[in-house]
């Protein structure tokens, strides 16, 4: 099997059945070997009974059916574990991504990239409460964590089966998988994708709070640069609470040995650089602490990135020969 | 030989398990099993009984062991430590075989022959988990009172409607419990931690026994570890996969405010003639919100290490069909 599609679907009834439709059209033009699996997340809208109905007409779609919502994310993964192509392509189950645009996916997969991002360059959403606010928060992103990516959080992506399947998605992460797979040693392209606004049913994201996407942002970056050092980290944060503290134990020493100043006057440095010696000690313990979780870990970034390295090299072989 | 397995399991299937820790106080045993046997035998006879005496129950043991060869269906089950009701009741899960399983208290809290709406919610109505509600007619001012202010809290912190999340008798589909991991004292919680899973979950309105009704004075410690335990849930429903988002919260606005006294200090110690910061108590409370603050904050960075680094064996979804 060359290609698999996975689309996620949480109470889409009235797009299920143009969207497997138009997804089929797109991949028939293409002379490859695919499959479609439609994962239902849950859905209590009768979408499950729709999409059991197209199954039957249709008995070359696959489908994945949860016992429950577990979110968009959980649905990805399921799809990822059950898919059998080559390249996997996901895509929203809400029509807002184009099946056209597989084509340019599969080309840049073709050529060698691991993973392939879509980007909604034309966004049609709403400026000020979606499309600001997520621009800067992708600049943000791609500044800090190192990854040119202008769109995070468009679902219309490709991926290697190799890192599909290495992929680590728990709730939360859906939102940083191109800054994830670089992690993993993924070549990534960015590819122009249409964006259309939602034609029926209702959208089911929020506003994105500022703060909360400035402590997503240290989280993913601790997470893809420390995760395996953690000690160095927290050392890291308590350097500029030794030197504070000392500092200011140090100036209460001269004074008092100085007897520059009666014993109780600075008596507050002392108390200050007390508190922030504290500070540093607890930060070095705690990064001793999370070194015992980094070594009790199941998830092996090293491995996964040797094994990812390996398949490059031989790529490269393949293609000078 | 996995198929063997499972052939055997489905042999060994009844209808109804009911599960009863003996933990703490407990009614007469034979009496609690022979008034829900009685209003079992009107649904189906498939049922079994399992009683999961904790450690130090000694008595009750040798109480059931005296009656448990008389009928057939009892299985009786010891620690020999005392492990909590948690325990006990998974253990039960374990070895129960019925499609449909049930726990019940060891002292009558409800009416026996409402079992049965409980049944028939579970078979007909295909509900996940029901649970109970006394009605509490008799019931003393003081147990009312206990009661509201905990579910008062209880809705605060987790949005549930549940009016009666401690009452003993539940019921559930065999295949609930199995994707429910609870520890500690959060078994008592699993409706609400399930029905934020999705799971259909429904209260039963029931009646109250009225040996139920006698005024319930705990110990303290019993009191102190409710409201953790509410904080606990709370965390866990919310936060468990994004503890940045509680922690780092929290941390950042104490770091915020902490900076905020810390550079008005120094801004005028600049600026300001004959402004010594040796006296100001200000200088020392400032650097205390800081410190708490980045604890806080590399808490939740913790957490977050945590989650990502167990994140593999962790399974976070459940397909019930796959057809190809």
């Amino acid at each position: 099997m060359e290609l698999s599609v996975v689309v996620p679907i949480y109470n889409e009834i009235e797009n299920v059945d143009e969207l497997y439709r138009r997804i089929k059209t797109e991949l028939q033009k293409l002379s490859l070997t695919y499959e479609i699996i439609f994962v239902d997340d849950g859905s209590t809208d009768g979408t499950t009974e729709k999409v059991k109905e197209i199954k039957q007409q249709e008995p070359e779609l696959k489908l994945a059916i949860f016992d429950r919502n577990y979110g968009q994310t959980q649905a990805m993964v399921a799809g990822f574990q059950l898919a059998r192509g080559d390249m996997i392509v996901s895509m929203d189950g809400d029509l807002q991504n184009d099946p056209a645009d597989i084509v340019q996916i599969i080309v840049n997969l073709r050529s060698g990239y691991d993973m392939v991002s879509g980007w909604r360059k034309a966004r049609e959403d709403n400026v000020i409460l979606r499309k600001i606010p997520s621009k800067i928060a992708n600049a943000l992103i791609s500044r800090v964590t190192e990854v040119k990516i202008h769109d995070l959080g468009c679902s219309l992506k490709g991926f290697n089966r190799k890192i599909a399947k290495n992929m680590i998605l728990y709730p939360e992460m859906h939102r940083f998988i191109p800054i994830f797979a670089a992690s993993i040693g993924a070549r990534i392209k960015e590819v122009q994708v249409t964006h259309k606004p939602r034609m029926r049913g209702q959208s089911k994201y929020g506003i994105a709070r500022t703060w909360r996407v400035i402590l997503d942002l240290i989280k993913i970056k601790v997470l893809m640069d420390f995760s395996h050092k953690p000690s160095k980290l927290f050392a890291a944060i308590s350097v500029p609470f030794w030197i504070a503290g000392l500092s200011l134990i140090v100036k209460y020493l001269v004074e008092y040995v100085n007897e520059t100043s009666l014993f109780t006057s600075s008596i507050v440095f002392m108390g200050t650089g007390t508190l922030y010696i504290y500070l540093a000690f607890s930060l070095v313990t705690f990064g001793f602490i999370t070194e015992l979780l980094c070594v009790t870990r199941d998830y092996r970034q090293d491995k996964i990135l040797s094994n990812i390295m390996a398949s490059h090299r031989k790529w490269k072989t393949i293609q000078r020969k | 030989m996995e198929d063997n397995t499972k052939e055997i399991i489905s042999e060994r299937e009844t209808e109804i398990s009911v599960i009863v820790p003996v933990i703490e106080r407990h009614s007469n045993l034979e009496e609690l099993y022979l008034s829900y046997a009685a209003e079992i035998r009107k649904i189906t006879t498939d049922f079994e009984f399992i009683f999961v005496v904790d450690g130090p129950m000694n008595r009750a043991y040798s109480e059931i062991k005296r009656f448990k060869n008389k009928y057939s269906n009892i299985e009786l089950i010891k620690f020999t430590k005392s492990l909590g009701e948690s325990n006990a009741l998974s253990v039960g899960f374990e070895i129960a075989k019925g499609k449909y399983i049930f726990t019940l208290s060891s002292y009558f809290q409800v009416e026996p022959h409402e079992i049965e709406k409980l049944y028939s919610a579970l078979k007909d109505d295909e509900v996940d988990i029901v649970i109970t509600r006394r009605i509490r007619e008799k019931d003393t001012f003081f147990n009312k009172l206990q009661n509201a202010l905990f579910h008062k809290a209880l809705k605060f912190f987790t949005g549930t409607n549940f009016k009666d999340i401690s009452c003993g008798l539940r019921g559930m589909q065999r295949e609930v419990f199995e994707k429910f991991d609870v520890y500690g004292d959060l078994h008592r919680f699993i409706p609400i931690i399930a029905e934020h899973h999705g799971v259909k979950v429904r209260e039963l309105v029931v009646k109250q026994r009225v040996e139920d009704t006698k005024t319930r004075i705990y110990s303290l410690r019993t009191y102190f570890n409710r409201i953790i335990d509410i904080l606990t849930l709370f965390f866990l429903l919310r936060f468990t996969y994004r503890p940045m988002r509680f922690f780092g919260l929290i941390g950042s606005i104490l770091v915020v405010i902490g900076f905020l006294f810390i550079s008005k200090l120094i801004y005028f110690r600049l600026f300001t003639m004959n402004y010594g910061l040796r006296d100001k108590p200000s200088l020392f409370l400032s650097s205390l919100l800081i410190v708490i603050g980045i604890q806080i904050f590399a808490v939740g960075l913790i957490g977050e290490i945590i989650i990502y680094t167990r994140s593999k064996k962790a399974k976070y979804f459940n397909i019930k069909e796959f057809i190809e």
